[in-house]
């Protein structure tokens, strides 16, 4: 029986798929569960802010007291979640009190950076929020956001670009997330200003942070001068001359009068070796506060039509035409 | 009579100083305002009107709109800080009075500084 080519049709060759680029391989983010590194006992801090720590601290035990004792739950909706945040200068102790707070609950604490969650992918911080959330809640953490005001600041009003949509949609996540979570958050920021509204008010507790005044600088330099170093410092003398300095600052000052005092073989940390160290601090801040555009708070920025520019600034702008 | 004319020239002077203060501190905020708006705006940076509004009793709210082109389109970026009262010379407020207006216009007072600052 001779063969006979079935007719059929010609092969169906399949298009080549495009080499694509390569593409980076997108990290599942982990979050770092940590013990708390400070206790209260280690701060230095003023009455008051002593005593709104405490308040802080002692809060869920009082929330059947106030809720249910005296009523509360009946003018106002029983929330399980505390959230606190601590603002103020740099320097004031807010990321030790975040530690104190948690130290004091027994809790161990995620400290969640803008830059851990933060993604180049559209869509992933809002997931990478999310997965830090659900983490916290089945393990019974407190969430601690350093420098907040990056991942609180106002939302952007008028929309002009990818990026803007997503910052929005990153700040509407974290209000969801927020409205749903019964757990304990932290919030610290230099920025308080930045704050968007909507997290101003989900947030209960806001506790200033001041630069410690002259009987609060004397503690914090006992504190940082250990008694086994040599030293002729008139503590009660430097702590009044400079103010405006954070227990941070004094820190840092100790350390480097200590290290210049080494370095020339003092055999003891001289008076001027403090003050030259802490003076030169205090310099720098000035500098950076006079130069720092950071404290600039844009309040609006929209395109609007050209009947609302002032003339002068139109002809002013036909000119630059004219001339290019 | 001379007295008379002394304190006067010498209350000008106090005046002018106190002026003076007051709008090198909003030239000296500006020139902060125009690196950050540098950074924001997404066009190029046309021309910046100040205002002073919202006087109340403690407080006064400068506000500086920047104007900007983006292709075609205007875009204004404002920028506001609040003022303590006692850092607003007698003589802004007499003029608010005057003008019977919430919101005074600084920018020709302004550029005026600058100009008295670089001759």
């Amino acid at each position: 029986m001779p063969l006979v080519p079935t007719k059929s049709s010609p092969p169906v060759t399949k298009p080549k798929p495009k080499p694509q680029p390569p593409q980076p391989e997108k990290q599942s983010i982990s979050f770092m569960v940590s013990k708390p590194k400070y206790r209260l006992s280690d701060l230095i801090l003023s009455e008051s802010n002593l005593d709104e720590l405490q308040t802080v601290i002692k809060a869920k035990e009082y929330w059947n007291k106030v809720f249910v004792d005296w009523n509360l739950q009946s003018v106002m909706k029983q929330r399980k979640s505390l959230f606190i945040n601590l603002y103020g200068e740099p320097g004031t102790g807010k990321t030790m009190a975040a530690h104190a707070i948690a130290n004091a609950l027994h809790k161990e604490m995620i400290c969640v950076n803008y830059a851990d969650i933060e993604s180049k992918y559209v869509g992933e911080t809002s997931k990478n929020l999310t997965n830090l959330f659900h983490t916290a809640s089945e393990k019974d953490i407190i969430i601690f956001f350093d420098e907040a005001d990056a991942l609180l600041s106002k939302r952007v009003t008028n929309m002009s670009s990818s990026t803007d949509v997503s910052v929005n949609q990153t700040r509407s996540v974290l209000l969801t997330l927020l409205n749903d979570y019964e757990g304990m958050v932290i919030f610290a920021t230099n920025f308080i200003s930045n704050y968007d509204p909507a997290f101003m008010r989900r947030i209960q507790y806001h506790i200033r942070f001041d630069l410690p005044d002259k009987s609060l600088r004397e503690k914090l330099w006992r504190l940082y001068i250990p008694q086994e170093m040599p030293t002729d410092l008139r503590i009660s003398e430097i702590a009044e001359k400079y103010d405006g300095v954070s227990g941070s600052d004094i820190s840092n000052a100790v350390l480097k009068a200590a290290l210049k005092a080494a370095k020339n073989q003092e055999s003891f940390v001289k008076q001027a070796d403090f003050e030259d160290a802490v003076a030169e601090i205090v310099k720098s801040k000035k500098a950076n506060k006079s130069g720092s555009p950071r404290d600039v708070k844009i309040t609006k920025s929209e395109i609007v039509p050209e009947s609302e520019v002032p003339k002068d600034i139109v002809n002013k702008s036909k000119e630059f035409q004219e001339v290019n | 009579m001379i007295l008379f004319s002394v304190l006067a020239a010498v209350g000008a002077c106090v005046v002018l100083t106190l002026l003076d203060a007051f709008y090198d501190s909003i030239i000296k905020w500006l020139s902060k305002i125009g690196e950050v708006a540098q950074r924001v705006v997404k066009g190029v940076l046309i021309g910046c009107k100040t205002f002073l509004s919202d006087v109340r009793k403690n407080i006064g709210k400068e506000i500086s709109k920047n104007y900007s082109k983006v292709g075609e389109k205007w875009q204004v970026t404002e920028v506001s800080r609040e003022i303590p009262a006692d850092k607003i010379p007698d003589e802004i407020y007499d003029r608010m009075e005057m003008e019977d207006s919430d919101s005074l216009e600084l920018t020709e007072d302004i550029e005026a500084q600058l100009l008295s600052n670089y001759q």
